[in-house]
């Protein structure tokens, strides 16, 4: 998670696992916020599945994608097309011919090293729903994580699921590296034996293991943290949920946040991506407009929304 | 109360070095509710997150809440107070408690003294600051219809933390008290 050299894009990416939160629709507007500070940013749709974020941004489909980098090897900043906004780049994931679980780990592996090798400030990436580990590997490539939630139990109980999955993979990763790679996997299989029933029971038996497994767990809970976004908000109490959520990562899974900020409904935007129009375009003094200026800002600086109000 | 006590409570509560005691005062409030409540937010890991890791949790912010309120009043020790000898910030919920008149002059000051803005309780509530300011002054003239009148006031002082029933029960005989003395211009 650590950019190369100075020249390096910061990467962020946005997931969150459930579908319909507003992924892209958050993605593609912090963007052109981004871009419109004149800063130099390259979209990349990786919703490898289902890549549509060229519809957010009102611009046809283009003819090449990641596909001709696995396949023709086009170099990756060649795939980049021009994404109607000025200092915004589009690279957008296969639609067609790769299905998703058919990358293999090595072509993975390169494709990160060529997006971190990328000409730009920031690098944006959107991810599909769930919680596949390719979707993860990738959401945890970042130098900033992003998750947006709605105001609904489904959303909220899918980022749970997700985060756990990511912050596992993190600490998988990072096992692999000291030899420990089939730790959890073995803990978790036994878990009955070890009476493990859920993630705490299960981070806090692999803690117990030595004191090495322990200062690796924390390490990696002090460096995993997540920008929560909130969408689609229907009552300022509302505004509250992300505040909890935040608790509960924290008091109960152990998992940093910072919750960046929230954006009202509004039936505005639905009819402006059916119109495939960008909203940030069309309604920059709108109040949701402003609401992702605020929370690209919170991104930006790192902070937390100030709910003071 | 040592740094590091006061490092942890903030910690606790989620709060940010130097927050004003209607923050902490409004954290507490909002952490004790989703760890006490049920909400979509605590019931997808309800089967995880057992009563006893609650009270655990809800142990800590309530220690947490006590322990700054006490390095506040340790702070203001010096402050006057009109009330005469000023009770204790960790004796005000026995204090509200103890009161059984509860006048809007009364409210405004426990409210004062809690260093809550109207404006914070408008928003928690969504009554008018208007309306707020009138419940103080007791000016009924201006107050909407008895049920409204009341919902307001329980909203106020629920939002105090104060027995909402009480407070309403006390304040709402005045409020029919003089509104029979002014007729049925309502």
């Amino acid at each position: 998670m650590k950019a190369i050299n100075e020249r390096s894009p910061e990467i962020w990416t946005i997931g969150g696992g459930k579908g319909g939160t507003g992924k892209s629709f958050v993605l593609s507007s912090v963007g052109i916020c981004l871009a419109l500070q004149g800063k130099r940013v390259i979209l990349i749709d990786a919703d490898l599945g289902g890549a549509n974020l060229h519809t957010f941004l009102g611009i046809n489909k283009p003819g090449i994608s990641l596909t001709d980098f696995f396949e023709k090897k086009v170099p990756l900043p060649d795939l980049v097309v021009d994404s109607g906004i000025k200092n915004m780049g589009l690279l957008i994931g296969a639609i067609h011919s790769l299905s998703p679980d058919g990358i293999k780990y090595t072509q993975k592996l390169k494709l990160f090293r060529h997006i971190k090798q990328l000409n730009a400030d920031y690098v944006l990436i959107d991810l599909g729903a769930g919680a596949h580990f390719n979707t993860i590997d990738t959401f945890l490539l970042a130098d900033k994580m992003l998750v947006v939630i709605i105001p609904e139990i489904i959303a909220i109980e899918n980022l749970y699921f997700f985060l756990k999955n990511a912050f596992f993979r993190h600490l998988i990763n990072s096992l692999g590296r000291h030899g420990l790679k089939d730790v959890v996997q073995k803990a978790w299989k036994n878990r009955d034996e070890h009476d493990i029933k859920n993630f705490t029971q299960l981070i806090d038996y692999l803690k117990g293991l030595s004191k090495t497994m322990e200062n690796i767990i924390n390490t990696k809970l002090s460096d995993f943290r997540v920008y929560i976004i909130l969408n689609r908000i229907n009552t300022s109490q509302e505004i509250m949920i992300g505040n909890s959520v935040k608790s509960i990562c924290k008091k109960y899974f152990g998992l940093n946040s910072s919750y960046v900020g929230y954006i009202e409904f509004d039936a505005v935007i639905s009819r402006c991506i059916n119109k495939r129009q960008s909203f940030m375009q069309a309604y920059p003094a709108s109040r949701c407009a402003k609401e992702i200026e605020r929370l690209t800002e919170n991104l930006l600086e790192g902070r937390d929304i100030s709910t003071k109000l | 109360m040592s740094r590091e006590d006061y490092s942890k409570y903030l910690e606790t509560l989620e709060l940010h070095p130097g927050a004003s005691l209607s923050e902490i005062r409004k954290a507490y409030q909002h952490l004790k509710a989703l760890y006490s409540r049920e909400s979509i937010v605590t019931l997808p890991i309800e089967d995880e997150l057992s009563a006893a890791v609650k009270r655990q949790i809800l142990h800590q912010i309530e220690e947490a809440y006590q322990g700054l309120l006490v390095s506040f009043e340790e702070e203001e020790d010096t402050a006057e107070n009109e009330m005469g000898s000023r009770p204790a910030m960790k004796n005000y919920e026995q204090t509200s408690v103890e009161l059984t008149t509860f006048t809007g002059q009364a409210l405004r000051k426990i409210r004062e003294r809690l260093n809550i803005d109207l404006q914070d309780i408008a928003l928690s509530t969504r009554v008018q600051t208007q309306y707020l300011n009138d419940i103080e002054l007791e000016n009924f003239e201006a107050l909407p219809p008895v049920a409204y009148t009341r919902g307001f006031v329980i909203s106020y002082a629920d939002y105090l933390s104060l027995d909402s029933k009480k407070v309403a029960d006390d304040y709402m005989s005045r409020y029919s008290a003089w509104k029979d003395e002014h007729g049925k211009k309502k």
